[in-house]
């Protein structure tokens, strides 16, 4: 039986311990989703917590037939979305001038970029955009997955995400021609 | 910084992010703690799941049932027009308005709106800069009218033109500009139909809103017609009335303690089925005390089809056919013994098959009999669909059952399974059962629903013929839960 495992089933037992064991394992991990989808971090603190907390008292549910990391996380996300929702902050409204530029056929290498500096492009996308984005490149969810999950279509699922994608490349291409300006 | 091909864009920010760690704020496992602590500390309403199933399952079907039953008494709508009438009547005498002009029908309420003359006449009035109301009957008798289906604004509207209702003046002059805003809302929400937010909302104070379009065209579309799978458990309770059988029991027992001083009478013990009569002989020695004949609660359970049809738009017919079978342990301590063969039955079997051996009643230890009785059920009820969210509907249901009695079966560790129908037995053919309950529909798929609530049946007339002194009304009040399809 893994150390996780022992873990888990400490906390099913709701002994304190283990919870707080478990929230040191994932607490940071779980906190820079939040940041990801949230732009506040007073509200990214809040959906870290909620998900905390429903992670533990749901833990009860958990089958152990996929990694816990992922079924916490997902939890993460969820709550996110719902905090998100609640504020009726996302907007999905699709800027047509903004989407009548083709995507740039090449795109910036962001592996030595840094981490802050990714967070803030991404905070910098409109908030509908911001989540779409989340959900579809980096949390891996595919278009119809994300239109359930926000209860809009598929379309606009896509065509936001082409929106982040274009806003993101745009930036990204801003930061590198400013770099080259700078070197020069 | 370098360039790279397109499609390794999400790789890119994949690989960033999904190990990505950001220290959360230092005081974060206090709060989670203190959350947790809370809920902790909330758990002594869930003591109830420490109570037996059937109590909690009880307890919260009552609470459905009961808030059901409320919502519905205080769903109904409120006379709008009496309480304008009251509020104008109590307000002034000089105001000098006929009752006529306040009514409810969606028509009047839209009426002003209607056309164009009439909207200028009313926008020409009201907007007039410095008029004073007294002075223009007409004005006053028109405002009502337009808001005879908001009662709160309404009342803000007479409480604003009348500044002095109790002394019968109306000293007040109307901001012309207030007055103008008024009449563009209620252009705007006078075409709506208004009705009672759905419970939550109202558990406190009544509140109106008007119904979104895609609610009713949803409940039209999806709710025309349906058929479906039911099925439920719930406690069986038999209400077993005695109606002297006891007392029968006893004198037969008495009687024939006294008439054949070879049965004499004590327990049979376990194996014994009584198959020859010196066996018995050796079985039954010495009378023992007075009978016991305890029909318990059991648990009762159905399955069946289930078919309905939307009247209105709030009101539906369903009929169906279930298959019913509930139990209920019998603790009994009187039985029949047949001289002849030896055969023992339990008394209350003898009784009800009115059985010549009925005499020959022997009272003996008490033993707990299997019961169990069966029916083949068509229910008959109507249902009151109430919105609560896009796909989610609470239905009260109300009506009666068509009882088939198909068998009861009688079997104790001494005796041989008995099985009692209406042939060959006192219990009546055909029952009669009063039905009501609360359940709500969850439309899960554009044709499919969930169905999940409580309901209880009562037996209106005995499970016995009417020459019965004895009297069995089930009970079963539980959990029923479904699915349906629509067409």
């Amino acid at each position: 039986m893994t150390d996780e495992r022992r873990l888990i089933e400490a906390c099913i037992r709701n002994e304190r311990t283990a919870q707080r064991q478990l929230y040191e394992m994932y607490a940071g991990k779980f906190y820079a989703v939040a940041v990801r989808y949230m732009k506040d971090q007073d509200d990214a603190a809040d959906v870290l917590q909620d998900a905390f907390v429903k992670v533990f008292k749901y833990i009860n549910t958990f089958r152990f037939d996929c990694p816990f990391e992922a079924w916490s996380r997902r939890i993460v996300i969820n709550t996110a979305l719902k905090a998100l929702q609640k504020r009726k902050r996302m907007g999905y409204q699709i800027d047509a001038n903004e989407l009548t530029n083709q995507l740039s056929e090449k795109a910036v290498d962001i592996s030595n970029m840094a981490l802050e500096q990714l967070m803030c492009l991404v905070h910098e996308l409109p908030e509908g955009c911001q989540a779409i984005f989340n959900l579809y490149a980096i949390e891996g969810y595919k278009h119809h997955e994300i239109a359930d999950l926000l209860g809009i279509s598929e379309g606009t699922s896509k065509s936001q995400y082409s929106r982040a994608k274009q806003l993101l490349q745009q930036k990204l291409a801003d930061i590198s021609e400013a770099e080259i300006r700078l070197k020069n | 910084m370098k360039t790279t091909s397109e499609n390794n864009f999400e790789q890119q920010w994949k690989r960033k992010f999904e190990n990505a760690s950001v220290p959360p704020p230092s005081d974060m496992w206090d709060r989670i703690e203190a959350d947790l602590d809370e809920q902790k500390k909330r758990t002594p309403f869930f003591l109830l799941w420490g109570l037996p199933a059937f109590v909690t399952g009880g307890i919260a079907a009552t609470l459905i049932l009961a808030l059901g039953g409320w919502f519905l008494l205080n769903n109904t709508e409120e006379n709008t027009s009496a309480k304008v009438v009251k509020i104008l009547e109590s307000s002034s005498e000089e105001v000098i308005l006929e009752k006529s002009d306040v009514q409810t029908s969606e028509e009047s309420v839209a009426e002003p709106f209607k056309t164009e003359p009439q909207e200028t006449v009313i926008s020409k009035k009201v907007i007039g800069s410095t008029a004073s109301v007294a002075t223009n009957k007409r004005t006053l008798s028109e405002l009502p009218k337009l808001q005879s289906n908001t009662t709160g604004f309404a009342q803000l509207m007479n409480e604003v033109i009348l500044d002095e209702p109790k002394a019968g003046k109306i000293t007040s002059q109307i901001n012309p500009t207030f007055l103008e805003n008024i009449a563009d809302n209620l252009r705007k929400i006078a075409p709506h139909q208004f009705t009672e937010l759905p419970v939550r909302y109202i558990l406190k104070r009544n509140k109106l809103a008007y119904n979104e379009p895609i609610i009713n065209e949803e409940t039209k579309e999806k709710r025309r017609s349906w058929i479906g799978l039911i099925s439920g458990i719930s406690p069986f309770k038999p209400n077993f009335q005695n109606g002297g059988l006891n007392n029968l029991a006893s004198a037969n027992a008495a009687s024939f303690s006294a008439n054949d001083a070879n049965f004499t009478i004590q327990r049979v013990p376990n194996g014994v089925s009584g198959s020859n009569s010196s066996d018995m002989e050796n079985a039954f020695g010495i009378p023992t005390g007075s009978p016991v004949q305890q029909f318990n609660n059991g648990r009762a359970f159905n399955f069946g089809i289930q078919a309905g049809k939307q009247l209105t738009e709030r009101l539906a017919f369903e009929s169906g056919i279930r298959y019913i079978q509930g139990n209920s342990p019998v603790n009994s301590n009187v039985y029949t013994l047949n001289q002849s063969t030896g055969e023992i039955n339990p008394f209350v079997q003898d009784y009800l098959t009115q059985d010549k051996t009925l005499s020959n009643a022997v009272v003996a230890s008490v033993e707990t009999l299997k019961n169990s009785y069966e029916y083949l059920s068509v229910p008959l009820q109507l249902a009151y669909e109430i919105p609560l969210r896009k796909k989610l509907n609470l239905e009260i249901t109300g009506g009666l059952s068509a009882d088939m009695f198909l068998q009861n079966t009688l079997q104790s560790e001494t005796t041989d399974i008995a099985s009692l129908n209406a042939g060959n037995s006192a219990f009546r053919t055909l029952g009669v059962s009063g039905l009501g309950g609360v359940r709500l529909n969850y439309l899960f798929d554009e044709k499919w629903e969930l169905v999940i609530g409580s309901a209880f049946q009562q037996a209106l007339v005995s499970n016995f013929e009417s020459g019965s002194s004895a009297q069995l009304r089930p009970q079963m009040f539980g959990v029923n839960y479904g699915v349906n399809y629509h067409f």
